[in-house]
């Protein structure tokens, strides 16, 4: 665990880097990644990749061990209306969070994720 | 292909494996003595038995590899359908989810591959290899068993000559890695019903 970046990420992340104001979380969703099992994982950056990979779940109990999973937040600012979305990759074992990478889309790529929820 | 017999050791082909090299070392080196040279054989006597060294370590996980691959191809020309596999380096075990069917290869037995149907399984767990307490729990291999009959079959997901910590990556891929075949197994099992 970097310490550091636990330290920043609520910070970093949730605050608009133009307005320097705090922007509002409008959605938060649990994904299973189909089809990405236990040593599978490569890193993505395409949004296609997670458009098409990424399935809504309730909750991480819904998956089978051994699957991927992602936690998406969108973030939208009220002064310039700018979005943002980060993705954490995480391999979930036992309650436990084998954690992998966050990336982040903040020209609304992935925003479908999101439309039903 | 035998589906009777649950053997994790063959135990010709190791007593082969482990003496043919051995033995023809010997013979070499001893035909190499009967030549008007002097000390050529003891030459030829050292370079034969690094080979064999070689040989021993090296050649098994080779072997193995050649002999699962024809396995695979012969699987797949009887209709199995590789759903998943899971390699150690010990076993290889392949799972047809739909049929119910797992397929076993070991690697001191790896020409006697083996199916089974997964209903014959008694008992499927997960062993963590948790030593101590706590945070300062530890564990050097994870694995998942199943029973068949009186037979145990473990297949490591995880070995480590020293302990790590239970949240480590390591321990936690492992683990992950248990608890999926553990439930694939269950689910084969469930399938293919007696
Ligand atoms: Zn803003």
């Amino acid at each position: 665990m970097n310490i550091i970046k636990a330290i920043r990420a609520p910070f970093q992340d949730s605050w608009c880097k133009k307005c320097f104001k705090t922007m509002d979380e409008t959605h938060n969703q649990l994904f299973a990644m189909a089809g990405v099992t236990v040593a599978h994982f490569r890193p993505h950056a395409d949004p296609e990749y997670f458009l098409r990979t990424l399935k809504p779940i309730p909750s991480l109990s819904s998956i089978p061990a051994g699957l991927y999973a992602c936690r998406g937040v969108r973030y939208h600012c009220p002064k310039c209306g700018r979005t943002l979305v980060r993705l954490s990759i995480f391999l979930p074992v036992r309650g436990k969070e084998k954690e992998e990478e966050d990336v982040y889309f903040d020209r609304g790529q992935v925003d479908r994720l999101f439309e039903y929820h | 292909m035998r589906n009777r017999t649950l053997e994790k050791v063959d135990l010709y082909y190791v007593l082969f494996y482990v003496l043919a090299p051995a033995a023809l070392a010997i013979v070499v080196t001893f035909l190499i003595h009967l030549l008007p040279i002097r000390n050529l054989w003891i030459l030829v006597g050292i370079g034969l038995f690094i080979l064999c060294l070689v040989f021993w370590s090296l050649a098994s996980s080779r072997i193995f590899e050649l002999q699962l691959h024809k396995f695979e191809q012969q699987l797949d020309r009887q209709g199995f359908r590789r759903n998943y596999t899971f390699k150690s380096e010990a076993a290889a075990l392949i799972i047809d989810i739909n049929t119910g069917k797992v397929a076993l290869m070991f690697l001191w037995s790896p020409f006697h591959p083996i199916v089974i149907n997964a209903s014959r399984i008694d008992k499927i767990w997960v062993d963590d290899g948790k030593f101590g307490l706590g945070p300062f729990a530890t564990s050097k291999r994870v694995r998942f068993n199943f029973q068949i009959g009186k037979r145990k079959i473990r297949i490591n997901t995880f070995s480590s000559n020293r302990p790590w910590r239970m949240d480590t990556d390591y321990i936690l891929t492992g683990i992950s890695k248990a608890d999926m075949m553990a439930e694939l197994l269950d689910r084969a099992a469930r399938r293919n019903t007696k």
